[in-house]
C-alpha cells in the first residue's frame, strides 16, 4: 500500500500545480483581452464622435452634412504639409493617430497619420459632396485606426 | 500522515479546480458585459442611429439642377405629387424624389435595406418614396436591427427613413 499511496500524493501535487498555472495563466490572458477590448471600445466611440465633427467640421464643410470640394482640396495641401498632425486636418484634433478617407465615385481624399498595412475597426458617414459648379454627389466619410 | 498528504492534496486540487472554475465566471460575466456595451450601445444605440440620421440630413442636401431635395419635397406636399414641378430660375423642370433619393440612397446602402416615407401625422398615412424592396412595412415589421431617422417637414408631415443592415 506504501508503493501506492506516494506516487497518488505526488500525481495530485503535480496536477493541482499544473492546473493552478493553468488558471493563472488563463486568467491573466482574459484579463489582458478584456484590457484590450474595453480600451477599443472607448476608441470605437472616439472614432464615431470624430466622424460626426468631420461631418460638421468648418475646415471641410459648408453646413453639417455638405461638404466643400474646394475646402477639403485645401485641407489636403494641410496635410501634405503637416504629416505629423494625428488627424491630418487643421480644424480638429484627436488623442489617437486616425485615418479618414473622403470618397466618392470618382474622387477620394486620405488624411491623418495613422500607417500600416491593416486598419481596424473602419465607421462610414453618408455625407453630401458640394462640387466646384455647384452640383451635389453622394460621399463617403469613413474613419479608421491601425489594428494593433 | 501520508493520509493527511493525500487528502490535503485532493482538497488543494477541489479548491484550485473551484477558484479557477469561479474567476473564468466572473471573466465570463465581464466580458459579455462588454460585448453587451459595445453592441448595443456604441454600436446599435449610437452609430448605427447617427448614420441613419446623417444619411437622411445629407439626403436633404442633394440637388438636381439647382433644387435641393428638401425644396422639393415641400413642393411635392403641396403639389401633392412625388414629381412636382418646380422652376429653378431658368426652365420649369419635373423633379423625381425617387430618382434622386435612389442615386443617394444606392450609394450608400447597396447591399443593405431601407424604406424611405413621407409620413401624416394627423391622418396616420404614409407615402413610400423609395424603397430597396417590395412590400418594406413586411421588411421592417420586425425593429430588430433596423435604425430609423425622422426630419419634420411641417406641422403634420415628417420624412422619415428605416434602415437595416446585413451583417
Amino acid at each position: 500500500m506504501k508503493g501506492y499511496e506516494e506516487p497518488t500524493t505526488t500525481f495530485i501535487e503535480i496536477l493541482t500545480i499544473i492546473i493552478f498555472t493553468i488558471f493563472v495563466l488563463g486568467s491573466l490572458l482574459m484579463v489582458t483581452k478584456f484590457r484590450t477590448d474595453a480600451r477599443l471600445a472607448t476608441t470605437k466611440r472616439i472614432m464615431i464622435d470624430f466622424g460626426e465633427n468631420v461631418l460638421s467640421a468648418s475646415c471641410l464643410t459648408n453646413e453639417k452634412n455638405v461638404l466643400n470640394e474646394t475646402k477639403i482640396r485645401s485641407e489636403f495641401e494641410y496635410y501634405n504639409s503637416h504629416k505629423n498632425d494625428k488627424d491630418g486636418f487643421s480644424c480638429l484634433e484627436t488623442s489617437i493617430p486616425i485615418k479618414t478617407i473622403i470618397q466618392t465615385k470618382d474622387t477620394k481624399w486620405e488624411f491623418g497619420n495613422a500607417i500600416g498595412k491593416k486598419f481596424f475597426p473602419i465607421f462610414i458617414f453618408p455625407a453630401v459632396l458640394l462640387k466646384d459648379d455647384g452640383s451635389t454627389v453622394p460621399a463617403t466619410i469613413e474613419i479608421m485606426i491601425e489594428a494593433d | 500522515m501520508k493520509g493527511f498528504t493525500l487528502t490535503l492534496s485532493v482538497v488543494s486540487l477541489i479548491a484550485t479546480i473551484l477558484i479557477g472554475v469561479f474567476i473564468s465566471f466572473v471573466l465570463g460575466i465581464m466580458y459579455s458585459f462588454h460585448l453587451y456595451i459595445t453592441k448595443t450601445l456604441i454600436i446599435e444605440k449610437i452609430y448605427s442611429y447617427s448614420n441613419a440620421q446623417d444619411a437622411l440630413l445629407s439626403l436633404l442636401e442633394m440637388k438636381k439642377e439647382g433644387i435641393s431635395f428638401k425644396q422639393a419635397l415641400i413642393y411635392s406636399m403641396y403639389e401633392n405629387t412625388l414629381e412636382p414641378k418646380i422652376y429653378n430660375g431658368e426652365k420649369e423642370i419635373v423633379y423625381s424624389l425617387k430618382d434622386v433619393a435612389k442615386e443617394f440612397l444606392d450609394y450608400f446602402y447597396i447591399y443593405d435595406d431601407y424604406w424611405l416615407f413621407l409620413y401624416n401625422t394627423s391622418t396616420q398615412k404614409y407615402e413610400t418614396i423609395l424603397a430597396s424592396k417590395n412590400n418594406p412595412e413586411k421588411l421592417f415589421s420586425d425593429p430588430k436591427g433596423s435604425s430609423r431617422a425622422q426630419v419634420p417637414l411641417s406641422k403634420d408631415y415628417y420624412i422619415v427613413i428605416y434602415i437595416k443592415t446585413t451583417d
